[in-house]
């Protein structure tokens, strides 16, 4: 008796912060859930005529193309390859970032900072061109002025896949440090200024600090960010792997991911069902991965865990 | 994260949003058909003709076929006075600067005319280029008021395979409400619209031939190497024929002359415009080589077309007539020529696309004929128009696509305009802006003339032949190569996973060799190689197995 | 000593910095060259730090084609603010509540957040929710609704940084004088955490900014609704079809050849980012104003 009414005084105090999640969650509902069920169109020959859920039922027809030939090896490896390279090298470079600008005295860092986070803004259709700018084998930068001046043969960049797999991680880090390094800046900024003090007092050095301050201090982020980029390991970033080499063919063996070789063959079909088949393999396997290694994180420190 | 997302969602949809790279690049059923696209007529004497045919086969019934179509007007009209207002037919196509400034006003002016002649207002909803396929497969599949589409740029198979398209058969929809159609088009080319027998569109009126590989040079740089082709031959165009042996030696002259400009400005359509190698079907991977007298599908990739074209870009390259951007420069040919550093191209031509190619290239171009004219199994099937299968009166809606074709008024305000704010009509009958208009700041200027069911019912355009519907046609009419699986279509979705292959192995081998970056023998060993593995012949027997049940059942031989 | 290491510490972030501002800023400025470059020069000689000729005609054309480009600005601008304060709003309501370890059913709610972030029903699916039932089709609201108003990432990020860095027995105390949670929220949680509201602010302003798929998707009669990167967007995807199609063209021809293709497209990335960078540095003055002040109270 007593515990229930202990319960519902408990649940009444709530009630206030229920609230104000509800627009929140409200808006995940309309925008995320509510299209859900539109998944089944993975497992149906769509028809407009019939609708989505009239549609015929077609089991996993539809996945079939993902798996076929031995390519679907290739844009696996490629996809989860590069993934797994943007995890490390941006959080690396982001923190590190990070860390300078935070601790950087000068008038100057707000500058750095706006700079830096420059190229996020610009599409990756403009950062092809720019690239292409840059690389072009008769009129690019790099050819007619870098390698002139080292006396060097030029080289034809977009032949060459051997450069890819470096000029890739350079773009998507170029493009990315900014906005990542932002989110760990704000964490840095969030630490209690005493803990530095104290520190310092005690005669830590400035790099004792960063390593044996801010690092542990960042950890929740960095774990956070990177089991969220695990959720996406199946997913790559279309504009870098297709219009940024040109959906040059030489370069496929290292550029050709789940996305850009479905693209190259749905933008002819034009089939919703298939589409929609890629997208829930790559979400699919994005769950089991966040699942598992939220389990393993959990298991090391459950303060850590995503849900 | 969200960027992310965005483009993930735009990838794995298809969105035929090939964002800026590669719209064009023929080598598909979307695109193919735009590249045959311009506009043509009907041989006015010929549909006369068949037109009468059909009248006398079907005397008994015309009138009373005659009545319906005039019943169902007078009953709209009557349902309108019941409820105040005219029931509406919603009509989709595209252009290029998305819903024009003038949209409602040529809206208004077409309903008042369809209000008195059909009982129902019209609605144009014109949507850019850009967004025109997503945003129709969207509102096709959401339930969204689209009575009448063209299928240009969504694709006429994909509008069939996804069912957006109404069978124009169903309750003799089109043999009862499209009389006017069937008089404006040759049957033939109504029935190469039909999948598996039935009719879901009718093919816009344009030209459906094309005259392959036409060579355009400069004219600055022919009198530069003091070239002379006044002792050619010229084509029915007046364009000078020509060999590639003789194109060769021009090349080979401009280059001594020229040192510092490119001789050649690649694009990938030696399939598309510079052959007469059937793409049936919509796509390459299975091909007709002699479409005129065999139906015999065959590998394209390993046919002496594709072999000599890739040597003869082969050696281009070594004499360094290409840019070694070729590969990568996704600016169009013409705009290259445009700028200077190249000089020559090659393209489709047609009847006045000298002044069209001089036009594009900002220089006067000569243009040589080196191929022959062709109609392929796809070019008048390439891009009908379509009733959505959703549309709430399909009879309203067929009876509105037979005003599209036949009734001027309709045509002139969906081509052109209203009279006097965007054109007026000259003495001689053409019209031009109307005064202190131009193309930049006309309110109504959609120029997308070759997607319009029929253009040749409207005013013609100051600068163009009055007759240029007869010519057209004329042009149609004698194609020399015109393939036998005319209107064969097919359905492909059972091969989704060869084709998305295909698709890749060509993306990855096909390019470099056709450009002539790589040495062809290897190239087309390499490209054969990829393609055989992503499943070639199982696409091609299957293709062949379609084309032949198709060739059965139209009694083609 | 320690001063000696400081400086240490400072000049090795100036390099570092200096370097990474250089490769960020050196793309940037061909962009900017190249909008300026003669469209012709630009397709004989490439992308030139030092052009043959300048032409400021790509920027002519696109403020004489798209003769509302202005407008478009003020869509932007209009729909940037509202949906940064909108949607910062409902984000760090909900990262605050989820931050709350006592929740009942905080575990629920965190999985319903995250699963967003892995799982969409498509792209069709989600269109016909939004035109079908909630009819906001060629509506500003589309542009303010789908996709962008709330995301996960942003939930997860700010939540984790109210569990870290906003002490649960500061907010404990104020409950204990007697504020309601509304009240705790926004007079302590809330002021604690201003470095992640305004690192999300931020990411949702250029989220809002560089938005162009929700006007591409929904609207389709409305171009008076059209803002700047939807405009520019529609801009380059046109032009290319057209120039890639010039051969279908009747009369196009001619048009076409004064369109500056390549450099228009290099005007127009100019012309989206822009007034992002004349108006960043003053939101950045009081950003890290408001990062400080947070910071140091804590």
């Amino acid at each position: 008796m007593s515990t229930t009414k202990r319960k519902r005084q408990n649940m009444k105090r709530f009630i206030p912060l229920y609230l104000m999640a509800l627009p929140g969650l409200a808006y995940f509902f309309i925008n995320n859930y509510m299209p859900l069920p539109g998944l089944v169109l993975a497992f149906k020959k769509y028809n407009a005529r019939k609708g989505i859920f009239g549609s015929k039922f077609i089991g996993f027809k539809n996945f079939k193309y993902l798996f076929a030939t031995k390519d679907a090896f290739i844009i696996t490896r490629n996809t989860i390859c590069y993934n797994l390279v943007f995890i490390v090298v941006n959080t690396i470079l982001a923190v590190f970032v990070a860390i300078l600008l935070a601790e950087m005295t000068s008038r100057l860092k707000k500058v750095y900072q706006s700079l830096i986070l420059l190229p996020y803004m610009i599409s990756m259709v403009i950062v092809s061109y720019l690239v292409f700018g840059f690389l072009s084998t008769d009129n690019g930068f790099i050819n007619n002025t870098i390698m002139k001046a080292l006396g060097r043969e030029p080289i034809s960049w977009y032949m060459e896949q051997r450069y890819w797999p470096f000029i890739l991680i350079f773009v998507n880090a170029w493009k990315c440090i900014g906005y990542n390094c932002v989110i760990y800046l704000a964490t840095i900024l969030g630490i209690d200024h005493s803990i530095y003090e104290s520190a310092a007092m005690d005669g830590a050095s400035k790099w004792q600090q960063v390593w044996l301050i801010t690092i542990p201090l960042l950890k929740p982020t960095i774990i956070m960010m990177t089991m969220l980029a695990i959720g996406r390991i199946f997913y790559s970033d279309f504009g870098l792997f297709y219009q940024v080499p040109q959906n040059q063919g030489a370069l496929f063996n290292v550029t050709n991911t789940i996305d850009t070789y479905v693209y190259r063959g749905l933008l002819e079909l034009g089939d919703i069902s298939m589409s929609s088949a890629a997208g829930l393999y790559q979400s699919l396997i994005g769950f089991i991965l966040v699942l598992g290694s939220n389990w393993l994180v959990k298991k090391v420190d459950s303060e850590y865990g995503l849900f | 994260m969200r960027k992310h997302r965005v483009l993930a969602l735009l990838a794995s949809s298809a969105m035929a949003l090939s964002l800026l790279s590669g719209c064009g690049n023929a080598d598909s059923a979307a695109e193919a058909p735009a590249d045959e696209v311009t506009s043509a007529a009907e041989d006015t004497t010929d549909a006369g003709t068949a037109a009468t045919e059909e009248a006398a086969g079907a005397d008994t019934d015309a009138a009373d076929e005659g009545d319906a179509a005039a019943q169902a007007i007078a009953d709209r009209k009557a349902e309108a006075e019941k409820n105040g207002e005219y029931e509406k037919i919603v009509v989709s196509f595209f252009d290029w600067t998305g819903a024009p400034a003038g949209i409602d006003r040529v809206n208004a002016a077409l309903s008042a005319h369809t209000e008195e002649t059909l009982g129902v207002d019209v609605e144009l909803q014109i949507i850019d280029s850009a967004a025109y396929a997503d945003n129709m497969k969207l509102m096709l599949s959401s339930g969204e008021q689209v009575d009448l589409f063209s299928t240009c740029s969504i694709g006429y198979p994909t509008a069939i395979m996804n069912g957006y398209a109404l069978s124009m058969d169903e309750d003799d929809l089109f043999d009862t409400y499209g009389k006017g159609i069937q008089e404006k088009i040759r049957k033939d080319y109504i029935d190469a619209c039909r999948v598996s027998g039935v009719l879901y569109g009718t093919p816009p009126i344009k030209d459906y031939a094309i005259q392959t590989c036409a060579v355009c040079i400069g004219q600055e740089y022919l009198d530069g190497i003091g070239y002379d082709a006044s002792a050619l031959e010229t084509d029915e165009n007046g364009y000078p024929i020509a060999t590639w042996d003789e194109i060769n030696d021009i090349f080979a002259k401009l280059h001594e002359k020229y040192p510092d400009k490119y001789v050649y400005s690649m694009q990938d359509n030696m399939l598309t415009q510079g052959s007469s190698v059937d793409n049936i079907g919509g796509d390459y991977y299975g091909v007709l080589l002699d479409s005129a007298n065999s139906l015999k599908v065959e590998d394209a990739y390993s046919s002496d077309v594709f072999r000599e074209w890739c040597e003869r870009t082969y050696d281009w390259n070594q004499k360094g007539y290409l840019s070694k951007d070729a590969l990568t420069d996704d600016t169009g040919a013409s705009a290259r020529i445009k700028s200077g550093a190249y000089m020559a191209m090659m393209a489709c031509s047609k009847p006045g696309y000298k002044t069209q190619i001089s036009g594009e290239c900002g220089r006067d171009m000569a243009v040589f004929d080196v191929g022959e004219s062709f109609m392929s199994s796809a070019s008048v099937s390439s891009f009908p128009w379509c009733i959505n299968q959703n549309t709430e009166d399909p009879v309203a809606a067929m009876q509105v696509l037979d005003a599209m074709y036949t009734d001027p008024v309709v045509s002139n305000l969906m081509c052109w305009g209203e009279e006097g704010k965007e054109y007026k009509v000259n003495d001689d009958e053409t019209i031009t802006f109307a005064d202190g208009v131009d193309a930049n700041n006309s309110e109504y200027y959609p120029n997308v003339l070759w997607l319009m069911p029929n253009p040749y019912v409207a005013h013609v355009w100051q600068g163009d032949p009055l007759d240029i519907g007869d010519q057209i046609a004329t042009f149609n009419n004698n194609a020399v190569t015109k393939s036998k699986a005319l209107g064969f279509t097919w359905d492909n979705t059972d091969y989704a996973a060869e084709f998305t292959a295909l698709q890749n192995a060509y993306d990855q081998y096909g390019k470099q060799v056709s450009y002539g970056f790589v040495e062809p023998e290897k190239g087309i060993a390499d490209l054969e190689a990829a393609l055989k593995a992503a499943g070639l012949d199982e696409y091609m027997a299957a293709k062949q197995e379609a084309l032949d049940a198709w060739a059965k059942e139209n009694g083609i031989q | 000593m320690k001063t000696r290491d400081e400086k240490h510490f400072q000049i090795v972030a100036h390099i570092v910095l200096i370097f990474l501002s250089f490769t960020a800023v050196v793309p940037f400025v061909l962009l900017v060259i190249s909008s300026l470059t003669d469209n012709d020069v630009l397709i004989a000689n490439g992308y030139s730090f030092t052009p043959e000729k300048w032409s400021f005609y790509a920027y002519e054309y696109i403020f004489k084609t798209g003769n509302s480009v202005m407008h478009a600005y003020g869509i932007s601008i209009i729909l940037t603010l509202a949906g940064t304060v909108l949607s910062t709003v409902v984000t760090t309501m909900l990262a605050y509540v989820l931050s709350k370890p006592q929740l009942p059913g905080r575990h629920i709610f965190m999985f319903f957040v995250v699963f967003t972030m892995l799982f969409n029903g498509g792209l069709v699916p989600t269109y016909i929710v939004y035109t079908n039932i909630f009819n906001i089709k060629n509506t500003f609201w589309s542009l303010l609704f789908p996709g962008l108003l709330c995301n996960g990432f942003n939930v997860m990020l700010m939540k984790s940084y109210f569990v870290s860095s906003v002490p649960g027995e500061i907010l404990d105390a104020a409950q204990i004088d007697g504020a309601g949670e509304w009240q705790v929220f926004t007079k302590v949680a809330a002021p604690l955490a201003k470095p992640i509201i305004a690192t999300i602010a931020l990411f949702n302003g250029i989220a809002y900014w560089n938005d162009w798929m929700n006007g591409y998707i929904y609207l389709t009669k409305r171009t008076d609704l059209y803002s700047i990167q939807n405009l520019l967007n529609r801009m380059m995807v046109n032009i290319q079809f057209l120039s890639q199609n010039s051969h279908n063209i009747q009369d196009a021809g001619v048009g076409l050849a004064s369109i500056p293709l390549v450099s228009v497209r290099m005007a127009m990335a100019t012309a989206g980012v822009l007034p992002v960078l004349i108006v960043y540095p003053f939101i950045q003055g009081n950003f890290v104003k408001g990062i400080t002040l947070g910071g140091v109270k804590g």
